[in-house]
């Protein structure tokens, strides 16, 4: 199987550089680990690698042949296969319907009739060398995350591919499923294939990786074997000299703010139940699609459900409406910041004012752009032009606009769904001294969040949210992260 | 008993418009493509298999004529809904007046009005009064069904419905597939519209489809996007509109718009929801961009 390489690759958009200068060689047989931050261009890297940029400068080389791919499917017929972190499946068909979904093979007239049996024969001589078991007839949607992500595999290796780019593989799965994906990537890599992984999670590939390049800001920093590299020194490398996280600081926790009592989720009898106390930071847990989102707005008010009890400073709110409840002090950072916590169209000064209770039928021009600028100051967004359209921001600037929003009403409880999800060090750094800042005045917070370290770093009680059931909550110094894994998997202690 | 069997018989010869044109939208809604051009298809379809027949006296010929109608006009509505990714639904709303308009015209101007095609002979009519065009076109039904559900290219096509961006990656040409789907729309409609004039009423009037397009479209989910539950359903829909007029005339008291409005009604109530919701292709009606590229 052949070396695949990227020799001197640059690519410009407009005047921001994501490549300079890129060198990167993946070789069979080993499973590669591409390291970054957000916006420090590993997927500008993959889409060359894939074909879906052309380079401004430099090439592909496949066994030192160079390559111009002017599309994906030139880069397939090399054996490049990638495996998107959004899947590229259709939830309607069947696996099988999904793996040869585009491929030219099929018997009859114009070859319009595949044949099904010796494709299902192949996908099972190809599951049973790869420890890649797969149900041909299941349809997409009926199939969870871990297992589509399996189908995504199979996909390429019935194509033939000898490099396998997976983008960001770990962030859909749950600790179990993630252990299974590094065993099956380990198998193929034992079977001579290239793995190409690009993350920016650097605990998870510590074990996985049998080199792993580390790119900031455009640049290929270095690139390490096993053996030569520790935690301390790769996150050195992937974060410069970056801001770390705020420390945070205690205070002795007071009376409950908040009460959720029996609040039941869509498709679930038995309720959720916690309590926050003021000035505490109530971590919930969980893979996505666990009801987070769901918990999240039926708190907020966005969604109906039915509560035994939802208290807010001994008034129940259970039946306000959104807007009242935000004036009770509820304020929301929802999970899709691009579309619920904000209006790309609007601009930043609009953005800003979404939300905020006041009377007047006008909005006066100077007054609304003074608002803006001192919530743009307080959640440093750059750039901190209040007329931008909001559109214009990179991701990590629109969440700071958004916690700097919801922060500035001063709530007595702010609901945080994956407040820095997918956000650079710098970012997550100041939404969580924002975040903070408010606890310390005495606010109750409720992060809901994916990332068990932030969980573990931030929380002072941790639940876990699976399949729309709370475990009962730990204090943080009490919890067992093993335990919690567990219960994201939905593998419950106490059940038979 | 043969009165049942009549009805059947009537049943089936009135709802073939219906369901030729049904069958063709099918395949543009897996693709994505929600053509409610396809009443003005039908009008168009019918003016050019009028006109074609009066001049050649061949049933075959006016019906072929429905080919070039339905390419034509589907590459109008194509470039509007596929290339420039105007609003399916306003497009298609202003198609239809446009053809009405059209077809009204060039009527006027071509033909001396009120002439019906009594010169034309039929190709063998059976003991039922179906004709052989009827048999041909009712072979349609399962080359759909083949051709949507178990063929490459009918994979493609729900492909493109379902996820249109896992289709392109995928390497299929999602705007190259859905528009083969809304030319099968089209032709499909002014066929149906041929047939209409040629083979079941023999003269021409811009308001001679009557909505027949629409009943296509609610034929299409009522049938699930399932070639042959969609002409099971025309069929219901035919036998319907032919109970109508035995009602008619047996109970005369009624207003006879009551039963006019029967199939319509059942129609709308079938499509309603209230017997079980049917999912349509995910991506019906939005259109789709390749993703940008430098």
């Amino acid at each position: 199987m052949p070396v695949y390489a990227l020799d001197h690759v640059s690519k410009t958009f407009g005047e921001v550089v994501a490549l300079d200068d890129v060198s990167l060689e993946v070789r069979p047989g080993e499973i590669h680990v591409l390291l970054g931050e957000n916006g420090a261009g590993k997927s500008s890297l993959m889409q060359v690698l894939y074909g879906l940029y052309r380079p401004d400068a430099g090439c592909v080389r496949i066994d030192s042949v160079a390559h111009a791919f002017e599309s994906s499917a030139d880069a397939q017929a090399c054996g490049i296969g990638m495996v998107h972190q959004e899947f590229m499946l259709v939830p309607t068909l069947s696996v099988i319907e999904n793996i040869l979904l585009g491929r030219d093979e099929g018997r009859g007239p114009f070859r319009q009739f595949p044949d099904w049996s010796a494709a299902r024969r192949r996908i099972e001589a190809l599951g049973a060398a790869h420890g890649l078991r797969l149900d041909c007839a299941a349809r997409i949607e009926t199939l969870p995350i871990g297992v589509r992500q399996r189908v995504e595999i199979m996909k390429l290796l019935y194509g033939k591919a000898d490099l396998l780019i997976l983008d960001e593989p770990t962030a859909v799965l749950a600790p179990d499923e993630i252990a299974g994906l590094f065993a099956l990537l380990r198998q193929l890599r034992d079977a001579g294939h290239a793995v190409l992984l690009v993350t920016h999670k650097l605990a998870e590939i510590m074990q996985l990786a049998d080199r792993v390049s580390v790119m900031r800001r455009g640049r290929i920093i270095e690139t390490r074997a096993r053996g030569t590299y520790d935690l301390g020194a790769l996150s050195r490398l992937m974060m410069g000299d970056a801001p770390a996280l705020p420390i945070r600081s205690r205070i002795a926790p007071a009376a409950e703010r908040l009460l959720v009592r029996g609040l039941r989720l869509p498709g679930n009898r038995i309720g959720v139940t916690f309590s926050v106390r003021a000035g505490e930071i109530f971590g919930i847990a969980g893979v996505d699609g666990n009801g987070q989102t769901e918990l999240a707005d039926a708190i907020a008010g966005l969604m109906p459900a039915s509560c035994d009890a939802l208290v807010l400073d001994g008034h129940s709110i259970a039946g306000l409406s959104v807007a009242h409840r935000r004036a009770a002090g509820v304020a929301y950072v929802p999970a899709d910041r691009g579309h619920v916590g904000s209006i790309g169209a609007a601009t930043l000064e609009e953005t800003a004012e979404l939300g905020r209770r006041a009377r007047g039928f006008l909005l006066w021009p100077d007054a609304l752009r003074a608002r803006a600028r001192a919530i743009l100051e307080a959640g440093h967004v750059v750039p901190a032009d209040p007329a931008l359209r909001t559109a214009s921001l990179s991701g990590g600037n629109r969440q700071k606009l958004i916690v700097a929003r919801e922060v500035s009403g001063r709530p007595t409880v702010l609901i945080a769904v994956y407040p820095t999800r997918g956000v650079d060090v710098a970012a997550a750094a100041a939404i969580w001294s924002e975040i903070d800042a408010l606890r310390l005045e005495g606010a109750a917070v409720v992060l809901i969040s994916s990332d068990l370290d932030e969980i573990f770093d931030r929380a002072d009680q941790i639940a876990v949210l699976s399949a729309g059931r709370l475990t009962p909550a730990v204090a943080r110094d009490e919890a067992d992260l093993g335990e919690l894994a567990h219960a994201m998997a939905g593998v419950h202690g106490n059940a038979a | 008993m043969s009165a049942i069997l009549a009805l059947l018989a009537t049943g089936l010869r009135l709802a073939m418009p219906i369901l030729i044109a049904a069958l063709g939208e099918t395949f543009a809604e897996s693709a994505g493509v929600l053509n409610i051009g396809l009443e003005g298809m039908l009008t168009l379809g019918a003016f050019a298999g009028y006109v074609v027949a009066e001049h050649t006296h061949s049933v075959v010929v006016a019906l072929l004529a429905a080919i070039p109608t339905g390419l034509l006009g589907a590459e109008l509505l194509g470039w509007f809904v596929i290339r420039a990714r105007a609003s399916q639904l306003v497009v298609g709303v202003l198609f239809n007046a446009l053809a009405t308009g059209v077809a009204a015209y060039l009527y006027r101007l071509d033909c001396p009005p009120g002439v019906t095609l009594a010169t034309l002979t039929l190709p063998k009519t059976d003991a039922l009064g179906l004709t052989l065009p009827f048999y041909a076109l009712l072979l349609l039904v399962p080359l759909a069904e083949i051709a949507l559900r178990r063929s490459r290219v009918g994979l493609n096509l729900r492909a493109a419905g379902e996820a249109p961006q896992a289709a392109a990656t995928a390497g299929l040409d999602v705007e190259r597939l859905r528009m083969w789907g809304l030319r099968l729309s089209c032709l499909a409609g002014a066929l149906g519209g041929a047939y209409l004039v040629v083979c079941q009423i023999g003269l021409f009037r811009e308001s001679v489809v009557a909505g027949q397009g629409f009943a296509a479209l609610a034929m299409v989910i009522f049938g699930r996007w399932r070639p042959i539950a969609v002409a099971a359903c025309a069929v219901l829909f035919g036998c319907l509109d032919a109970l109508q007029f035995v009602i008619q005339l047996d109970a005369a008291r009624m207003p006879p718009q009551l039963f006019l409005a029967l199939p319509y009604l059942v129609s709308a109530l079938a499509i309603s929801g209230l017997f079980g919701r049917a999912r349509q292709p995910a991506a019906l009606g939005v259109p789709w961009r390749r993703e940008q590229r430098d």
